[in-house]
Parts: structure tokens; sequence; C-alpha cells
């Protein structure tokens, strides 16, 4: 124990007189620590840490795929059927969703609602902070309405008095009793903002009625020991059952999911998290390779040093011990400041992270982050530590040739692994930047300047009728077309690029004069639709191929007409003329029994999201009529105001907000410019390609100060045989030259290799990309010859200083 | 062939000046075999590496066969250097990584001189010093009086009229330092000027004349008795 505390004590002493080289190292590790540290916090959430549900690997959403909604997903009438027969899971439960809900009290507040089964805590197994949860009787119709709160809104609301419980809120204008507190950490498996829990009121009396009833997302909590496949197979006979009820067109594309709530919540975000914990990792294998490369440099400085150590009775394992505990020592110094780094550069991350990334806001720099943060570091210390270490002291007695040469490869080896590994991050960061652009510049078929959108959702209670709504709408576009300096303005449920609420299968329209789509074709597909009024077109600056827009004679409650996009219409009437053609739809919607007119073909638009395919669509004119097919959709209280306006967008948007205000002052508004939302849905990729562009810059100075490290040693190790050169005649010019291809083997080797390592990646990469290939050879070659330009700079300044070298001195180094 | 006119070298240290040459005033002609000689410290290399065109941080005159190499600027001074002069050193400066040949080749290679006349030349040089055997050799696998042979070869090969030696046996054995100072002597006779600093009377007796240096200051010139500066000889 002395002997290590003496080897402390030598260590810091060392590092003290060498206050450069320790300053180098440290700055190394440290970057190299804090980036891969950061990202660790930052991916930890969505990859490693537990659920905030006891048992969550046995927690599971479970439910039927079918094309026309989002997600597994059952009916209710399913539901209900299933919890009866199923055997496959302990607890079963089910949600209706989250949805807004007025706060309508001294001062209102609009809400997020999650309606829930009343086994949905007890199969989470979530106990209330305060209270109890809903029993079965008030998950009942027209029981009487009770709620649990979120933590926040109890801490915001309430000031988190106990006294809380028993108390009534007017939620949608109906009493509601408070019975419990979420506890504090609660999120819904959704990751959907929750406020309230409330119990969705599911009437059992549809199955035995054999109505199918609304949508509900299905959760599951395994039997212990039993795992989420095996409860999928379980579920088989109910699922085939399901099949068998389901119209004959749907039968081959509807599948069973049974899935983890992790998967459910980070599915397509996990891939981008390994990529970027992977990419950390490699970051800080560069910062070991150039901490381990300016230890080998400060090896062969102190070899005289350590032989006399080894020639006074210092056995290897001391020795070994003594520089491993240097190597220790540097790694925890370079702990301690990378900690501090990943502190602020989570920070900066979090503060420019989009919204919708599971937990993200979560992330800190913690305890266990620490813990990490040690152990990595501990492990660089090692890693970077071994191999000067290991030096024999016999080795160090005389200039032994071949340890030189040893180290010699060993140095150039590690730089070519640097070199490798980073033109692997720089072609991932490139591919990620280049994809970014693409989905920012794709044709969206729209025109999106000088557009400001305001969307908002009617409350429920106030604007519970088709009658209510409608009166809203209609009076709400006239204020807005009546607003000054709108040059026009329209209404709709949803704008493009979003991909729109509603859609229809193919099989249900029926086009004149064309056979009806085969069974055996399935439903052949989505279509997208909008309502939208008639000015919906000029405002987005849509290209309309053949016919006419709507006009306001077709908002007539008689008037049954429709414009389809490009590939609809090619869909539906393969090579004929669609205009004047009518379209049927096998519905039993009322609102969509009469056939409907082709009057108009608009150019596609993508309508798929941001790197989606433009896909078929139609489009129905609101009608002034509470029959319109809208209407008939649980979601008819939401809208979009579209104004196209010359005037600042800051000016439009305020006007828009007043607009709304005057019909109904408590109906909150979110009013931002079109350019601004569809750049927001790109946030997430910007998102990624910004970490990625981060560590590659680390992992690329990393990378230089590498090579310059090497060719700096190189220079002084050189110096008497640049001497001798020079004595015999070589230039300047020459001697740089030298160096600087000397590197730039080792250089070049590391670029090949890494092109290589570019090319497996792509793989993996290829389905985080949008409209260019993982392999792309100029992103390939740009991101190869990048790094060449940086490395063979960082090379070239080092080597310069041969410039310098008096041939004279060096010669004396006799 | 070299006439340097009060010549003086000097280096800027924290205590002061430090003089290593002063007022040298010096001729040699074609074909002189030159020794110079004097105590550690008495400036012998330090003029070695004027006469060599390696230091130019001097001041006087120097003349380079009616060329005012005081005049020149420093690329033409090294372009001088490398059309005129060979170095021989102590501890034969060979390059370990390189082989006999690759060694041999090294001033060529700095030369616009074509690929196959450089390796005809190599060749020359290998017969002529009868190292045709160790060609392929490094030089941590010959002798010294090998190695030192391979940096004569070196030296010579570009066939300069000027070869400067510092200390050329200085590592070897009498055996293998009589075998090169033959060498010396063999190529002093077919034309190549020689200056040599040495510390050995031995060698010295191969050269035609001796320079003593002492403290910086010309003190003999078997030559010219009269070139020395006896006062400051004295002063010393």
């Amino acid at each position: 124990m002395k002997g290590i505390l003496q080897d402390i004590h030598y260590a810091l002493r060392q590092l003290r007189r060498s206050p450069k080289f320790a300053a180098l190292s440290i700055a190394t590790l440290a970057l190299g620590i804090g980036a891969a540290t950061a990202m660790f916090s930052l991916i930890d959430r969505v990859i490693f840490r537990s659920l905030p549900y006891p048992h969550d690997q046995r927690l599971a959403s479970v439910g039927v795929v079918a094309p026309i909604i989002d997600g597994e997903f059952l009916f209710a009438g399913n539901y209900l059927e299933w919890k009866q027969q199923q055997r496959a899971f302990a607890g079963f439960s089910s949600s209706s969703g989250v949805s807004d809900c007025d706060l309508t009290e001294e001062h209102p507040v609009r809400l997020a609602c999650a309606a829930v089964d009343s086994s949905f805590l007890s199969t989470f197994e979530i106990q209330p902070l305060l209270g109890r949860n809903f029993n079965p009787q008030e998950d009942r119709p027209n029981a009487a309405k009770v709620a649990l709160i979120s933590y926040p809104l109890w801490q915001d609301r309430f000031a988190a008095e106990r006294s809380v419980l028993g108390r009534n809120l007017s939620i949608d204008g109906q009493q509601t009793e408070i019975i419990g507190v979420l506890p504090r950490d609660f999120e819904f498996p959704t990751l959907a903002h929750t406020d309230l829990l409330i119990p969705q009121a599911l009437d059992e009396s549809i199955v035995a009625r054999h109505i199918l009833g609304g949508v509900v997302r299905v959760f599951g909590r395994t039997k212990p020991g039993q795992t989420i496949e095996q409860a999928k197979a379980e579920l088989q006979p109910q699922f085939n059952s399901f099949v068998q009820m389901a119209p004959p067109e749907f039968r081959k594309v509807l599948r069973l999911e049974v899935r983890s709530i992790r998967d459910l919540q980070i599915h397509d975000s996990r891939r981008a998290a390994w990529l970027l914990l992977l990419s950390a990792l490699a970051v800080l294998a560069i910062a070991c390779a150039n901490a381990a490369n300016l230890a080998l440099a400060r090896s062969a400085a102190r070899r005289q040093d350590l032989a006399v150590r080894a020639a006074l009775g210092a056995g290897r394992v001391r020795l070994f011990r003594q520089r491993l505990i240097e190597s220790l020592m540097l790694a925890l110094f370079g702990c301690i400041a990378g900690t501090a780094l990943a502190s602020v550069i989570v920070h900066i991350f979090v503060a420019l992270a989009p919204a919708g990334i599971p937990r993200l806001s979560q992330a800190s720099v913690d305890v266990r982050i620490l813990g990490i943060a040690l152990v990595l570091s501990l492990l660089s210390g090692i890693l970077f530590g071994t191999a000067p270490a290991l030096e024999r002291p016999t080795q160090m007695l005389s200039v032994n040739i071949a340890a030189g040469v040893r180290q010699g490869r060993l140095r150039q080896a590690l730089l070519v692994a640097q070199v490798c590994s980073t033109v692997i991050l720089l072609t991932s960061a490139l591919l990620f930047v280049r994809s970014l652009r693409n989905l920012q510049t794709q044709p969206l078929g729209i025109n999106t300047q000088n557009i400001v959108t305001a969307n908002f959702t009617l409350g429920q209670q106030k604007y519970a009728t088709a009658k209510q709504r409608l009166a809203f709408f209609e009076a709400l576009e006239s204020k807005v077309r009546a607003l000054p300096g709108i040059g026009s303005a329209a209404l709709a449920d949803s704008i493009p690029p979003r991909v729109p609420p509603r859609t229809m299968p193919f099989f249900a329209l029926q086009a004149e004069g064309q056979p009806p789509l085969s069974i055996s074709d399935g439903i052949g597909g989505v279509v997208a639709w909008r309502s939208v009024t008639p000015d919906y077109f000029s405002v987005l600056g849509m290209s309309l191929l053949r016919g006419r827009a709507f006009g306001e004679q077709d908002r007539a409650p008689a008037s049954h007409v429709i414009m389809v996009n490009q590939t609809l219409a090619r869909r539906l009437f393969g090579n004929e003329e669609a205009l004047g053609k009518t379209i049927r739809f096998h519905t039993d919607r009322d609102a969509l029994s009469a056939p409907f007119t082709v009057i108009g073909i608009t150019a596609n638009t993508q309508n798929q999201g941001l790197g989606g395919e433009a896909g078929p669509e139609y489009y129905m004119v609101r009608r002034h009529t509470e029959n319109d097919v809208v209407f008939n959709y649980p979601d008819s209280q939401r809208i979009t105001i579209l104004a196209r306006s010359a005037m600042q967008s800051d000016t439009v948007q305020q006007q828009l907000r007043q607009a709304v205000a005057m019909l109904d002052p408590t109906v909150p508004v979110e009013v931002s410019t079109l350019g601004q939302t569809i750049s927001r849905m790109a946030e997430r990729p910007r998102f990624s390609a910004a970490l990625l562009s981060f560590l590659a810059a680390v992992g690329l100075l990393l990378t230089a100060v590498g090579i310059y490290g090497v060719v700096s040693l190189l220079v002084n190790q050189r110096t008497q045989e640049i001497g001798i050169r020079m004595a015999l005649g070589a230039s300047r010019q020459h001697v740089i030259g030298m160096m600087v291809w000397h590197a730039s083997s080792w250089i070049a080797l590391g670029a090949v290799l890494g092109t290589f390592g570019s090319l497996l990646a792509s793989r993996w990469l290829g389905s985080l990309l949008f409209g260019i290939r993982a392999n792309d050879p100029g992103t390939l070659i740009t991101a190869a010859l990048a790094l060449v330009a940086v490395a063979m700079a960082a090379a070239w300044i080092p080597a310069r200083r041969t410039a310098k070298v008096d041939p004279m001195i060096a010669l004396r180094y006799e | 062939m070299i006439q340097l006119k009060s010549l003086e070298r000097s280096y800027k240290t924290p205590a002061g000046q430090t003089w290593v040459l002063r007022r040298i005033n010096l001729e040699i002609r074609e074909g002189e075999f030159i020794t110079i000689m004097g105590p550690s410290g008495a400036g012998k290399s330090s003029l070695l590496n004027v006469l060599a065109l390696l230091d130019d941080a001097w001041e006087g005159e120097y003349w380079f066969r009616d060329m005012a190499v005081h005049d020149l600027k420093r690329k033409q001074r090294a372009e001088l250097a490398k059309k005129n002069t060979g170095m021989v050193f102590q501890s034969y400066h060979l390059l370990d990584d390189l082989t006999v040949q690759e060694n041999i080749d090294l001033p060529l290679s700095y030369k616009d001189i074509p690929r196959r006349e450089r390796q005809g030349l190599v060749a020359d040089t290998l017969d002529r010093f009868q190292i045709v055997g160790k060609k392929d050799l490094y030089p941590s696998q010959l002798s010294g009086g090998q190695q030192q042979l391979v940096g004569i070869a070196r030296a010579v090969i570009h066939k300069p009229p000027l070869l400067l030696a510092d200390e050329p046996t200085g590592n070897l054995h009498s055996t293998q330092a009589k075998e090169i100072m033959e060498l010396f002597r063999e190529l002093n006779q077919q034309g190549t000027t020689i200056i040599q600093v040495t510390h050995s009377e031995v060698n010295a007796g191969y050269g035609s004349r001796t320079i003593q240096l002492r403290d910086g200051w010309m003190v003999g010139d078997t030559a010219n008795p009269s070139a020395a500066h006896p006062a400051e000889v004295s002063a010393s």
C-alpha cells in the first residue's frame, strides 16, 4: 500500500514536471470522455435505463396492425372480448387515448386527459402518490366522474396540498372528483403528455350487441416467467377470430403485434441512439489512441530515467505499476475535466433538442453517469497506459533499435486506427447532413413562402355538435377573409407535408367505369384525404393539372364534387380521363352515400411527412352543412387556418389570433409560418445530424492533434537524420516533404480502411437516411479527402520545424 | 580554390558573445591536403563547417573559386555546397534504415540526375571502393571501418572537388584508420582537395599542410608561418 502511495506521489510529481504532456493528455482524454459521457447521458434514458414501471420488461403493447390506423390497436368491442378470453397476461388494460380537455373553472386551461381502463394502474403496477385508483364501478358509462391528477398539476395548480383529494374540478363542464395524485415519475406508455387520468368508461354491452366501438390502445403485463413472445403466441386464437370478423379485403394485411413498451416508445429512435453511442465510443477510442501515443512518446524520452531505476533494482512489475499509476492519474484528471465538459455538452444539446425524443429532457450527468464516466476513464487509463508500461527494463538500458521500431509501429498502428475511425465518423456525419439537406430541399408541391398557419381545437363540451362546430368555422372563415392585408385564406383539417389524419382504404373507392378491386388484392393500400375550403389550393400554390378548383358553388349542401391528385387519378382511372367521372364510396357513412364528381386533378404534394413518398390523395370541399362528411369524424373540431399575405408574419399571426379570440377567447391557438412548421418537422434528423457532426468534429480534432503529436515526435527523433540529409544536399522543402510523405502513408492507409469501414457501416445506416444511399460514393470520397486534407495539414505544421533544424547542431548529436 | 579574409564566427550566449573563430585569413589551393589541428574548443569543427558551407552565420569574406560566397544568398550557398563539397563524419552518419547502396545514392537523389545515371554512378562507386558485396547490407551489419568507407564513398560519389572530413578515424582502431587515410591520400592524388580535422599527428602526416587553431585564432600554418597571430597566442 505504501508503495502504491509512493507511486501516486511520484506520478503527480512527474506530471507537474511535464506540464505540457500532462495538459495535452488530460485535454485529449477530457474531450473523449466528455463526448462519450455526454452521448451516454443523452441516450441512457432511451436505451438502457428502466422504464418507471416495476418489472417493466414484462409490459407489452398489444393489438392488431392495419394500414388505416397508426400503430397497433383494437376496437373497444374486441378489447372487452379479449380481456375476458385471454390467459396470456396477468394484467390486461387499455386506453382510449390522450385528448384535449378543458378545465372550465375560474382560470380556464386546456389539459391533456388520458382515458384509461380501471385496470390500467394495476397492470402497470403504479401506486398513486395520494389517494386511490378508480374502481370498476367508476369506469362505467354514466358513472360519477372521477380523476387522478398528475404530479406537476398537483404542484402547480393545487400547491401540493394533500386536501386536494375529494375536491371537484369542472372538466369540459362536468364535475369531476379528484380521487388521487399520480406519482412524480408517472409517464403514459405512449409518452403522451398527461395531466389527468380519467376512466374511459367503455360500454360492455357493445360486445353482446356486436358493435366494434372506438379504437383503443391495449397494454398487457405478462405472467412471471413468461416472455412477450409466448404471450403473443397465446393470443393467436383471439387474433384469428378478429381476422375472420374483418372485411375480406383487410384480412391479408392484418397482423398481430405484441411488443415491449420500450419498443413502443423508442422503436424509431433506437437505431439512431445506438449509432450515436457507437460514434461516441469511437471518439473515446480515438482519444485513448492519442493519449497512448503521447505516453509512448514520453516513454522514449524517459527511457534513461527508467533505465536507472531498473539498474538500481526496480523490478518489471514495480516499473509497470508505477507507469500504469501515472496513466490512471491522467485518466482520473481527464475524467474530472471530461465530466464537467459532458455536463456542459448535455445542457447544450438538451436545450437544442426538439420535442418528442423520448425522455431526452430528463438527460443529465447524474451519479449513475458519473460512475460510468469513472469506469470509462479507468478503462481508458489502462488502455493507453499499458503499451508503454509493458516495455521491458532491459530494453531501456540501451538504445534498443528493435524496441524503437516496435514502438514506432505501435504508434503508426494507433494513428491508422484513429484515421480509420474518424473517416467512418465523418462519413456518417456527412451522410446525415446531406440526408437532412435532401429532406429540407425536397419538392413539396406547395409554395411555403408568406403563409401563416393557425391551429386549434374546439372544446369538446362547448362545441359538442356538428352544428356548433360548423357555425364557428363559418363565422371564422368570414372573419379571416375580411382581415386587411390577407391575400387569400383557407380552412383545412390538415396541411401538407403532414400525413392527413384521415385515410380511406383504396378498395372503398369505386371509380366510374372501372372494375372494382378484387378481394384477393386486399385493401389496395390507403388513400389520404383532406377537408378544405375552396381557396386551399391557391393559398398553397398547388398546381392544378386539369379541370378546376373548388368554388363557392360547390359548397351547397346538395353538391357532391371531389378533387383528386395525379397519383389517385391514375390509380382509379388508368389512362382514361378522370374529369367528369364519378367516384362512389363503399362505406356506411351517410355523407358519402352519393357519387362524387371529379372536377379537378392536382399535382401531387408531399403528404406522407418529410421523407415519405407522395401517395394518392383526394380533397373534399367543406360544405355549408352540418351533414358534411368531415363532421362524421370524431376529431372534426380540429382546424387549421392558412393565410397568404405579403405582410410581416408577426402581424398576420396576431390578426389570426384576434380573429379566433373574437369568436371564443378561451380557445388556445398555435400560430406559426408554414416554413417554420416544416422546419420543425426536420428537427429530429437535424438533431441527429448535429450530434453526429459534433462527434465527427471532436474525432477530427483529436486525430489532427494525434498526427501533429506523432510528426512532432518524429521531427525530434529524426533531427540528426535531417541534419545529415541537409549536409548531403537535401533542401529544406525536401526534408519537409519527406516528413509529410512519411505521415501520409499511414494517413492514406487509415483513410482507405475507414472508407471500407464506412461501406460496412452503410448497411446499418441506410434506414436512417433520406434521398441518399449510405454507400454514396461522393460522400465516401469527400469524407476521406476532408480527413486527408486536415491530417496532412496537421502533419505539415510540425514538419515545417525541420526547416529550422541547423545541420551543424544536428550533427553534434554524436 | 578558397580564400578566407578576416572571417569571424561567434555565438550569443546568456553570458555574452562567445567567439569561436577570430580573424581567420586562409588561402587553400586546388589539390592541397590540409589538416586542421588544435585542442578541444579551438574552433576546428567550426572552421570546417564554415568551409563546408554548413554554417552561414559568419562575418568576413569567403571566396570559393573567385566566387564571393559572402555575397551569396542562403539557397545559392546550399547549391554551391551541393555541387562542390563532400563531407565525412567521425560517427559516419549513415542512415540506419537505408542499405549501403541507398546511403551512397543519397547525395545524388538531391540532384537532378536521372535514375539510370545515378544507378550507374552508385555501381561504379561500389566497385571503386570494393564494397559491391555489401551493397544490400544495413549500416548496423558493417564494422566501423566499413561504415566509414561507405561514408567516404557517399561523400565522393558526386565527385566534389573539395572533401571535408571531421575526425574521420576518431572511432576506428589504428589498422582501419590507416586504410582510411590511405584512401584519402589516393583521392588527393587523384585531384580532390581534402581538408581534415584531426587530433592525430599520424593522420596529419598524410597531409601536405597543417593549420593550428587555438581559442578561435589561427596560430600556425606550415605553408605560411607569417599568417599566424603570435600576439594573441602569447596573450592566451
